[in-house]
């Protein structure tokens, strides 16, 4: 997969993350900290409600096959007061997402760092180190 | 053995930069938060009975895992409270199934609550879950608790001690949780909050955890809340709207 990028920044990011948990449910019951990811993609559906904001990206791999991947966020209220606006995830337009894969095989990331428009938004979610317990 | 050397050294230097970032990362993390510093009683801001008026917008210190909170970082579990602990399944915290967050765990949650003081009721609306608590003073408990239904936030009476609003609660249905990391509790659970203005902007939350099934003996954490920005202001929580999480969860332990 050309857009997967794993190893020591991804490994670096884990650690950052690694005493965060989620306030809606156990991170550790859906996500696997120990197996990041990087995916470059294109949007395809937003779904901006709680308890965790989602959305879809397109993402193709070397084979030339595309895969519909789900991205989690934090709850809407979260990425609202960090500044994160739900026009900002535009159908269509590219986004590259790093974080943690599911437990259960199946397309879907914890978002740790999202880009938009070469910007770093605030994921809000499990795995982002902004989202540190202080 | 140059090379070996060599490659030590590297390792070692690797080392030192890992805990150097992770220490900056989480002194840059605390130092968003300025000191708390203790303001003249006689200045804090009062309601109409002289009590220190709590009413009004809080950001709550998230602590995902309440032993990280304890004095000494160990929580004195009983045998039984041990194995239990030991033996949580994540997948089974009752948030993910939208269930009320429970009493405490709703005080160090990552969302805001607000505060509305009258002298005879102290309500605590809370963004998470779109639920509430209410603290009568002088109050009492019922005594047919638990037999209308599982009361996941129990029920609280309150007292004022001085300038500290202290808080009891009981009948707390055992399916809540303490924490997400999985601290759980039997239905003996009891409470005793402690909330006091350090400053009119900060708020000391102390809450001592009693129960003779999980614990061999009382113990307590100390949070604070930080007063909301003034624009700020609870928001829509609506737990089932789009809850997919649940079709996706596996059996697991809790995190290291």
């Amino acid at each position: 997969m050309k857009q997967v990028l794993l190893g020591f920044a991804a490994a670096t990011l884990g650690l950052f993350s690694m005493t965060a948990t989620a306030g809606h449910h156990s991170f550790a019951a859906e996500y696997d900290r120990a197996k990041q990811i990087t995916l470059t993609g294109t949007v395809t559906k937003v779904e901006w409600m709680n308890p965790h904001v989602y959305f879809y990206m397109d993402v193709k791999d070397d084979s030339g096959k595309v895969t519909n991947w789900a991205v989690e966020l934090s709850n809407p209220a979260g990425l609202y007061r960090r500044g994160w606006r739900k026009e900002q995830l535009k159908i269509g337009e590219p986004s590259t997402v790093s974080g943690s894969l599911a437990k259960n095989g199946t397309a879907r990331v914890n978002a740790s760092t999202v880009i938009v428009e070469g910007k770093r938004l605030f994921a809000g979610s499990s795995g982002d180190e902004e989202n540190q317990p202080k | 053995m140059k090379a070996i050397m060599t490659r030590r050294l590297l390792f070692a230097f690797t080392l030192i930069l890992f805990a150097s970032a992770i220490s900056n990362a989480q002194q840059g993390a605390r130092g968003q938060e300025p000191p708390i510093v203790r303001q003249d009683p006689k200045t804090l801001r009062r309601d109409a009975h002289g009590r220190p008026d709590l009413t009004g917008m809080w950001n709550i210190q998230y602590t995902p895992d309440i032993s990280t909170a304890v004095p000494g970082g160990k929580i004195p579990f009983t045998p039984y409270g041990q194995q239990r602990w030991k033996d949580v399944d994540t997948a089974k915290d009752p948030t993910g199934f939208c269930l009320p967050v429970g009493p405490s765990r709703a005080f160090t949650s990552p969302f805001p609550v607000y505060f509305l003081q009258t002298p005879n009721v102290i309500g605590a609306l809370f963004e998470y879950q779109t639920i509430w608590r209410m603290f009568y003073i002088g109050g009492k408990h019922p005594d047919d608790m638990g037999a209308y239904a599982a009361e996941f936030m129990g029920h609280s009476t309150a007292e004022w001690q001085g300038d500290i609003l202290v808080v009891d609660t009981i009948g707390i249905a055992e399916r809540s949780w303490l924490d997400t990391a999985g601290h759980e509790h039997s239905d003996k659970l009891h409470l005793t909050e402690r909330f006091e203005k350090i400053n009119d902007d900060t708020i000391q939350y102390t809450v001592t955890y009693e129960d003779p099934v999980f614990f061999s003996e009382p113990f307590s954490i100390t949070r604070h809340m930080r007063r909301g920005a003034a624009k700020d202001r609870i928001l829509p929580y609506t737990c089932t709207e789009n809850n997919v999480d649940t079709d996706h969860l596996v059996p697991s332990k809790r995190e290291q």
